[in-house]
């Protein structure tokens, strides 16, 4: 069902949904339309500063009119990612009078039945405790350890303390390397700086041979050859990103309830997202920490959530037109020939 | 005083009817395809009625000894 009335395209002037893509509910509808890649909305919340629960509804309403919907060409690489058929899914519901370990089995639920239609799940919004249950589903459906997650984050979300819970949080790349969901070397990490981790943590990632890159090697050896390792890194493999909106620097991304200055610039989250989807297979992502309560009146975090996601979708198209080079661009938009 | 009362024990009254005593389930749930109980730690398949806590349930409260000790983390 397409939310738009009018041929032109204009965002404002249908039914909100991400990216303004048309609707489907179930696995059947998502086979039956062969749709590529299924948005789907997650409202759990699990951060000391509440509000990440509103991101989903918030990325459909965004102060935003200087997109098409599901589709628009990616000026970097000149593709058009209007030729993937694009779905929103609705959101996974979240019970706030239940435990989140109990939410994040709704999660995995929603997550399997759109990996049953062969489609992409993107969730959008949320908190980053509902990886796990991305986690849970991926695995059942490819197998432990056959994947790759790209953790782009202020921290490292493999702490050793649970206070109670196995999985919060702060604990979900943990306990999902204990549970052999994945491998601790097909963790890669993006971004971390701050305080943590501390050295009883840091030991135990050593350990697990977890690909950390920090906000140090980024400054010491620079963004490009970094990105190069990551490629590197990841090349050949199946790969689900976890998304974290701390992660990107808070003058991108104000709006997250765990700000840590000195993060990914847009530029570099935006190229990351895009050389990804042209490198890799890319099987699910997820763009969690969006607090919109904490946003801008121009909702300047949501935008560029929403365009990191179109980056994405842009590699992915770039990929299923036969372009390999993670680094292309698009000559045409190099120079001004004339 | 006497209208106040009334409101009162009128709203107790609803509260017990929109809210009635918890009924406490031994039967696991009826909903299909969660998460499989070996990747689910906090699951007791014997008890599915339970949600297990970590050993460390009481950490996040322990006090310290006496004050102007470094927290652990930053001890470490």
């Amino acid at each position: 069902m397409n939310p738009q009335r009018y041929k032109f395209g204009e965002l404002l002037a249908g039914f909100p949904t991400f990216l303004g893509a048309p609707m489907a509910f179930t696995t059947e509808d998502l086979k039956a339309g062969k749709v590529d890649v299924a948005l789907v909305g997650i409202s759990i919340g699990d951060q000391p500063v509440p509000g990440g629960n509103f991101g989903a509804n918030k990325m459909r309403a965004l102060t935003d009119w200087l997109a098409f919907p599901a589709g628009g060409t990616n000026n970097m690489i000149g593709v058009d990612y209007g030729k993937l058929t694009i779905a929103d899914y609705g959101n996974v519901g979240w019970n706030f009078f239940a435990q989140n370990q109990r939410n994040v089995e709704e999660v995995h639920r929603v997550v399997a039945e759109i990996l049953a239609a062969d489609t992409i799940p993107i969730g959008v919004g949320g908190t980053h405790v509902q990886t796990y249950g991305f986690q849970t589903a991926l695995a059942q459906k490819y197998g432990p350890g056959t994947f790759v997650t790209l953790h782009i984050d202020a921290h490292y979300d493999t702490y050793m303390y649970g206070f109670g819970r196995f999985v919060h949080n702060g604990s979900f790349l943990k306990v999902a390397i204990e549970k052999g969901l994945i491998n601790g070397s097909d963790l890669i990490q993006v971004g971390l700086r701050g305080e943590y981790p501390d050295n009883a943590s840091l030991q135990w990632m050593r350990e697990q041979k977890i690909k950390s890159h920090y906000m140090a090697a980024i400054e010491k050896k620079g963004w490009n050859a970094v990105l190069k390792e990551i490629l590197k890194e990841l090349k050949g493999r199946k790969v689900h990103i976890s998304w974290d909106m701390d992660g990107m620097d808070p003058a991108a991304a104000p709006a997250v309830g765990t700000q840590d200055p000195d993060g990914l610039s847009a530029a570099q989250g935006l190229q990351l997202l895009r050389a990804v989807g042209i490198q890799n297979e890319i099987i699910a992502a997820e763009f969690n920490e969006y607090n919109p309560l904490l946003d801008d009146a121009h909702t300047t975090t949501g935008i560029l959530m929403d365009r990191l996601i179109r980056s994405l979708l842009a590699g992915v198209q770039a990929r299923k037109e036969g372009i390999t080079d993670p680094l292309y661009y698009d000559p045409e938009r190099l120079d001004h020939v004339q | 005083m006497k209208t106040t009362g009334c409101i009162i024990l009128l709203a107790v009254v609803a509260m017990a009817f929109a809210f009635p005593a918890a009924v406490l389930s031994a039967e696991k749930s009826t909903l299909k395809a969660g998460i499989p109980d070996e990747w689910a730690p906090w699951k007791d398949p014997n008890n599915p009625n339970v949600i297990i806590l970590q050993d460390d349930k009481d950490k996040f409260f322990e006090r310290r000894e006496r004050p102007g000790i470094q927290s652990e983390r930053r001890a470490s």
